[in-house]
């Protein structure tokens, strides 16, 4: 059990990493088909690694300097809100609902990974010193020509958008990144490096918070849940160096097939 | 909203103390696990111990920046929405535990 656990961590953090989804979206399928965890003890599980590869990705991004701090808390007040609700409606709602609305979120997962194959390059605006006036938000930004700075454009809206991050978080135990990196980078025009990083930060508390409610339900366990972060970890750190390696087509086509094949299996389940 | 915040001097300290805390916190919150793991393995007493330290520090750190963050923009005085945003963040946290107790 332990060590089909860690390998499930394991690969979950590698491929997530690799495609900057994290690992959540396999996970918690995983171990709800392979091991036959009780779905909400796995979401819990997937919570709290989340939580964990939070903390060692935000020290990494915290240290080059792409989060962009006061944008991330501006986020997480409608993100952590989302979380709440989605995580508190969750405990009402059967193991079979959720693994539909689980195949579900992999059917969107897999159209924003063929959206990424398409994006050849990210949208952000650039700020002069005179621009940043007209921004509520402005950000740094270090490139190869040196520290530029870039306007936060639409923050209400994208404060809007991520109540249905959190949402998602809290109901499946997913970062909510599959829905506020896109929004940071295409609707407030933020690099996507200082969104990712910035998202990552935001994932620490909105897992937190979702993870809280789950025990609160007693819907955990200990010994799996420290057996998953020390799998995830281990993975999350493979990919992340494999990423730099291997072709972007390459890692995005892997995971979509994964996807699929989790979707499918999901599917079976349901049907049993 | 009419904020401006400009990158520089306040944020660069405040992005340092949150890699340090991080880093601390992942390091020493793994190591705990590990060990947690391998006396698991040996089936020593203590690991259920160990594990409940590693996730205890993990579930810990975001509440630590959210703090720090609070003191340090109390510090700046000049950015009262962001004080105001902060504080909701924390209240919101509370909100599990109302649900908890009032159902």
């Amino acid at each position: 059990m332990t060590l089909a656990v860690i390998g499930i961590g394991l690969l979950a953090g590698a491929l997530g990493s690799m495609v900057g989804l994290g690992g959540g979206i396999l996970i918690v399928p995983a171990l709800t088909i392979f091991l036959d965890i009780p779905v909400k003890t796995a979401i819990s599980a997937s919570l709290i690694s989340l939580v964990a590869t939070s903390i060692m990705s935000v020290s990494v991004f915290s240290k080059r300097g792409f989060i962009h701090f006061e944008l991330g808390f501006y986020l997480l007040v409608t993100t952590l809100l989302g979380s709440f609700l989605g995580s508190y409606s969750i405990q009402f709602v059967d193991q079979k609902t959720i693994l539909i609305l689980f195949v579900g979120l992999i059917v969107m997962a897999i159209y924003a990974m063929f959206n990424k194959l398409k994006i050849k390059q990210d949208s952000w605006v650039p700020a002069g010193s005179d621009d940043g006036q007209k921004f509520v938000l402005v950000g740094e930004f270090e490139t190869p020509k040196g520290p530029t700075f870039y306007g936060v454009e639409n923050l209400k809206k994208s404060i809007g958008v991520s109540f249905a991050a959190g949402c998602i978080s809290g109901m499946l135990g997913v970062g909510g990144g599959i829905v506020q990196v896109p929004v940071m980078n295409i609707l407030s025009k933020v690099p996507l490096k200082v969104s990712t990083a910035t998202s990552s930060f935001i994932i620490g508390f909105t897992g937190l918070a979702s993870a809280i409610v789950y025990i609160l339900y007693d819907q955990w366990d200990l010994r799996l849940t420290s057996t998953l972060i020390i799998g995830v970890l281990a993975g999350s750190y493979v990919g992340s160096k494999l990423a730099l390696k291997l072709s972007n087509t390459l890692t995005v086509g892997v995971f979509i097939a994964v996807l699929v094949a989790t979707a499918i299996k999901l599917m079976l389940k349901v049907l049993e | 909203m009419t904020v401006l915040l400009k990158p520089g001097g306040d944020r660069e300290r405040f992005r340092l103390m949150v890699t340090r805390i991080t880093r601390w916190a992942s390091i020493v919150s793994i190591a705990a696990l590990i060990l947690g793991e391998a006396m698991a393995f040996f089936e020593v007493m203590l690991s259920s111990m160990l594990f409940r330290l590693g996730i205890g520090l993990v579930m810990i750190t975001p509440m630590i920046v959210l703090m720090s963050a609070f003191v340090y923009f109390y510090r700046l005085k000049n950015n009262t929405q962001m004080y105001l945003v902060l504080i909701i963040s924390m209240l919101l946290f509370m909100g599990p535990l109302v649900l908890y107790f009032s159902k």
